[in-house]
């Protein structure tokens, strides 16, 4: 692999809750390649929100309560001073998943695309071509926004202005956090489509966030699978999916919805068990709810390590390839 | 299966609900007919606007009082439009239970949850508050929430997104209805906790036989968990039939680009993901063609001159209102926007 445009090392992220305190992200390592799009994925609380927030320093009170090395482009991030990050704002972007929320609602669309640019002080000629561009890219036009605020778009229209903003500033990498969970269906593919398209015109390297690993599918090189803030399973996206190693992995997979009515769903009456956050247990953490656990998997807490189908994951049992159906 | 006799529990007739704007009056919903048999399972699919949540709020007596609604809902034999509200809320209020989708905004969140979940209960049935108590963990208990007796005094803020799902079925359940609507009631979850609710509302259905209807935009909710699924777009019913049918053969090329936009798990991972160009009506005034024709790659110059009825489509009440249904499986669907 060339040099990591991010490299994450040992990050770990924990938030305070009264006298107690939570660890949202638990020694999570990862490298994210220049042009390379990683998904990210996990239920509420996996920390995969965190982690995103984390490597673009967004996260409040970040220097207390985050350990670990984030470099971006060889350089550390984390000791970066204002005028630093102030550049790092213009190669690192975010989408977030209200699209409508991250927007203010008394601003025109095209002072919201044009924001980041002003703020990076680039002149007023260049900032109109630039939004102009941006906006062309997500399939719209100036003349469709032109004077318009933002309640006057549907959530799908939204998501590509959201996109086009953050593309305006040329961005090395984007962070996309959940850009289609409140989407309907079927302006989902439309978003995903433009965003993988953007990622392979502008040779983008993207971190893509989301709990249905259906959506991440479609647009990522490499899956990392969180559970409760630790990396349970990272590869290719085609191990991901076609040989999972993690039995975690292999719960979200069995929990997308798929449109097959040709055989009736068989409901399950079993309660997923979640181990608090709070109280600092040995051993794997998905035990409570996993079929295969055995004693060790209480004692010892499993490290990530490379499995014979060629992924990491972290399991002191897993899945062997022949026991998923293909 | 053979036939069994059967009982409407929901009978709609050519429902009609016209709300004045300034632009000029809605078409919110048009010629809506639409029946559900107790302990049958319905999806009522469509995009945002597509008049689901309208429908939804006419049956149950919410639709703003502006509305002029038209057409007949029957509710287990009694026609419950032009019923006097007081006697509809008390008919509906006694045997309807609702989840909708953001339970943090359904749920008060100065009260403890044991007092809502037997809420409709102690309205309905007036039950005493030692009764009430008992019902709520009981429910509670039914629905998976653990160690349910301390979770009784509980507030809302205490519990996860899933946890609070559950608490508001519990809270549907109290009136044990004969009806369970459930609007996007897990669009808001986790993949894994959308499908452990999806299951429990599975299993509390087989075990009570009351009728439940699924809101939802995503098929992929519907497919293998209803017995019968209407398919909604511009205020209309395009399509209407058993799951099973609708899902092999759609016979709306709105239903079968539907299907093909959820994201596959066997599809070539390279393959572009089919989506629906264009932005569903908005205006619902007065459409006298096709409402879909504007982003329907079939559509030729008779859809947009004539409005196409719903004619059968398949067997068993299969029905579907278009001019050229599609004629290859949704899943041979090339990637195209």
């Amino acid at each position: 692999m060339t040099a990591p445009l991010l490299h994450v090392r040992n990050l770990s992220v924990t938030f305070p809750r009264g006298r107690q305190s939570f660890k949202a992200v638990d020694d999570v390592s990862i490298d994210l390649g220049p042009t390379e799009a990683l998904g990210l994925v996990g239920e509420s609380g996996s920390g995969k929100t965190t982690i995103g927030r984390a490597v673009l320093r967004l996260l409040p009170f970040a220097e207390r309560n985050v350990s670990g090395e984030i470099d971006f482009h060889g350089r550390p991030l984390t000791a970066a001073k204002a005028a630093e990050l102030k550049a790092f704002r213009a190669q690192a972007q975010m989408v977030f998943q209200d699209p409508v929320s991250s927007f203010n609602p008394r601003r025109r669309i095209e002072e919201i695309v044009a924001e980041g640019l002003r703020i990076q002080g680039v002149g007023k000629t260049e900032i109109a071509e630039r939004v102009d561009t941006a906006l062309a890219e997500v399939g719209m036009s100036r003349s469709m926004v032109e004077g318009r605020r933002p309640h006057q778009f549907s959530g799908g229209q939204c998501q590509r202005i959201a996109i086009a903003r953050a593309l305006a500033l040329r961005p090395e990498m984007l962070v996309c956090d959940e850009p289609v969970a409140s989407l309907d269906v079927s302006v989902q593919a439309r978003v995903l489509n433009l965003l993988r398209d953007m990622r392979r015109a502008r040779s983008l390297a993207m971190i893509f966030i989301s709990h249905d690993l259906a959506v991440v599918r479609s647009i990522c090189d490499r899956i990392a699978v969180l559970y409760m803030g630790r990396i349970v399973e990272i590869g290719d996206v085609r191990q991901i999916f076609e040989r999972p190693a993690h039995p975690y992995t292999r719960t979200l997979l069995d929990a997308v919805p798929v449109p097959d009515a040709r055989a009736k769903v068989v409901p399950s009456p079993e309660r997923a068990v979640r181990a608090s956050r709070l109280e600092e247990e040995g051993g794997c953490a998905f035990r409570t709810r996993c079929p295969f656990a055995q004693d060790i998997c209480a004692r010892v807490r499993p490290e990530l390590a490379t499995t014979p189908l060629g992924q990491q994951a972290a399991c002191h049992f897993p899945l062997p390839a022949a026991a998923v159906p293909a | 299966m053979a036939p069994q006799p059967q009982h409407t529990l929901l009978d709609i007739r050519n429902l009609h609900l016209r709300l004045p704007s300034p632009k000029g009056e809605l078409h919110l919903l048009n010629d809506i007919s639409l029946t559900l048999e107790r302990g049958r399972t319905l999806g009522i699919v469509g995009e945002s606007g597509a008049g689901k949540s309208m429908l939804i709020r006419a049956i149950m007596g919410l639709a703003s009082r502006k509305a002029r609604i038209s057409g007949e809902i029957r509710f287990d034999g009694d026609t419950i439009t032009g019923m006097p509200e007081a006697r509809r809320r008390r008919l509906l209020g006694a045997r309807v239970g609702v989840v909708f989708q953001n339970p943090t905004a359904s749920l008060n969140a100065f009260e403890r949850v044991g007092p809502q979940v037997s809420e409709a209960a102690r309205v309905h049935r007036g039950i005493s508050a030692e009764e009430a108590r008992e019902l709520a963990i009981s429910l509670l208990e039914r629905v998976g929430i653990p160690d349910a007796a301390s979770c009784h005094d509980r507030y809302p803020h205490e519990f996860s997104g899933g946890m609070k799902q559950r608490i508001m079925i519990a809270s549907a359940l109290a009136i044990e209805p004969d009806l369970l609507i459930a609007d996007e009631a897990t669009t808001a979850l986790d993949v894994t906790v959308q499908k452990e609710i999806l299951d429990l509302l599975q299993i509390l259905q087989a075990e009570t036989g009351m009728g439940m209807i699924q809101v939802t935009h995503n098929l992929g909710v519907v497919a293998g968990r209803t017995d019968e699924v209407a398919v909604m777009y511009g205020g209309r019913l395009v399509e209407t039939g058993p799951t099973r049918a609708v899902f092999e053969a759609p016979g709306h090329q709105y239903t079968q680009r539907l299907i093909a936009a959820v994201p596959s798990l066997q599809a070539p991972i390279d393959q572009e993901l089919v989506s629906i160009p264009g932005q569903p009506p908005d205006r619902l005034i007065g459409i006298r063609a096709c409402p879909f024709a504007p982003r329907c790659a079939a559509a030729t110059p008779l859809c947009s001159e004539t409005m196409p009825v719903l004619a059968p489509a398949g067997d068993d009440g299969h029905k579907a209102a278009c001019h050229h249904p599609p004629r290859v499986p949704a899943q041979t669907l090339e990637g195209a926007r």
